[in-house]
């Protein structure tokens, strides 16, 4: 195959690159990245749900992701060099894919079980109450009614109530 | 001490189990679709009814997920997202024509072999008889894995699978299972006694 189109020349170069540095890391933040837009996003869209529950929904599952992306690489990191140390300690360097697995499987259990969940319970309503509040504060500049300060509204419903124009049908009201 | 805990971290059982993408994806799931939604439970910074929600959703959702990732992403993308890039790049070298995704797992499995292990392994049978690079090629890839030493790896290959499998997690697990997590919810949660038919007239649907 000689000529490649433009599509096919970047879709080969795509894949080339995938598979020849297979870093999982690429993936782990793909997956994380659109999980955490696309979920708060459709928890957002969901009309059947109060809107303060949804807003809490969605910032846990946003900072869900934002979290598991951290803890994946802080534990994959770990998992790599504590399965060297145990391994070098042990004499056991040929068994070293079975132990990064083990304890990659380990960790990944924990921090699924434990340290996500718990990061997120210490940090999701601190964190959306200053976030709402900083929309609040941006929301109320820009709907800040002006004020005349020659035409007050006092003065306003003053003139409004006195004016008497037309012909007036079924009363006052 | 350490060699307790290395023996049983290098355990053939413990190991096999978690060099099983399928096993290790199960556990970490069942992990996620209970420890979220009970830490969620516990979060008191909010009240029982948002703490209900956001838990069920996130149990459904990991449980979604897993059902998908089981089911939707091996069946549907690794076959057809292979195929798909076998068509794009029709006649390339970098990317012969395999049967199926299965069919260049085993020739690469094969390949990453020592040349004298490759002979009696069952996933010879796997490869056809007549595949090629090229049809000028004189050599069948069966004939390349006996013969030498670094048969050629193809990368493309792989990289075709790995991009199917990045694009199929994202859709199964990111657009899928959030779109289907909403419509199957408020059902469930009603079944749970979560929700009460009653509650549909007092909601706030502000967006």
């Amino acid at each position: 195959m000689n000529n490649l189109t433009p599509f096919q020349k970047n879709f080969k170069n795509l894949c080339m690159k995938l598979g020849k540095n297979n870093d999982a890391v690429y993936g782990a933040l793909t997956i994380a990245a659109s999980k955490g837009i696309l979920r708060p996003t459709f928890t957002m869209m969901d009309k059947k749900q109060e809107k303060k529950s949804r807003t809490y929904t969605a910032f846990r599952e946003g900072l869900t992701g934002v979290v598991a992306f951290g803890s994946y690489l802080i534990t994959n990191t770990g998992v790599n060099k504590l399965a060297h140390h145990i391994a070098k300690k042990t004499n056991k360097l040929d068994k070293l894919p079975q132990l990064k697995s083990t304890l990659s499987l380990i960790s990944v259990s924990l921090t699924a079980l434990f340290i996500i969940p718990g990061i997120c319970n210490y940090a999701t309503k601190p964190l959306l109450d200053k976030f709402q509040k900083k929309n609040l504060k941006r929301h109320e500049s820009i709907q800040k009614p002006k004020t005349n300060p020659t035409f007050t509204n006092l003065q306003y419903n003053r003139i409004y109530n006195n004016f008497n124009s037309g012909l007036r049908i079924g009363g006052g009201l | 001490m350490i060699d307790k805990i290395a023996t049983i971290l290098t355990n053939p059982k413990f190991a096999n189990f978690a060099m099983n993408t399928k096993y290790t994806v199960t556990t970490e799931s069942i992990f996620k679709a209970t420890g979220r939604p009970a830490a969620i439970m516990m979060d008191k910074n909010v009240d029982k009814d948002t703490r209900k929600y956001a838990a069920t959703k996130e149990g459904l959702y990991q449980l979604l997920c897993l059902g998908i990732y089981l089911t939707m992403i091996p069946l549907f993308f690794k076959r057809y997202g292979f195929k798909l890039a076998q068509k794009i790049l029709k006649g390339d070298k970098d990317l012969p024509m395999f049967k199926d995704a299965n069919e260049y797992l085993a020739y690469a499995k094969l390949a990453g072999l020592p040349k004298n292990e490759r002979k009696n392994n069952k996933l010879l049978q796997k490869i056809s008889d007549n595949l090629k690079i090229s049809q000028n090629d004189t050599a069948t890839l069966k004939q390349k894995l006996l013969s030498e030493e670094k048969p050629p790896e193809f990368p493309v290959a792989k990289g075709a699978l790995e991009l199917s499998n990045l694009v199929g997690t994202v859709i199964g697990l990111a657009w899928i299972a959030s779109e289907l997590s909403n419509h199957i919810l408020h059902p469930i949660m009603k079944c749970l006694g979560f929700e009460k038919s009653q509650n549909n007239n007092k909601i706030d649907t502000k967006a």
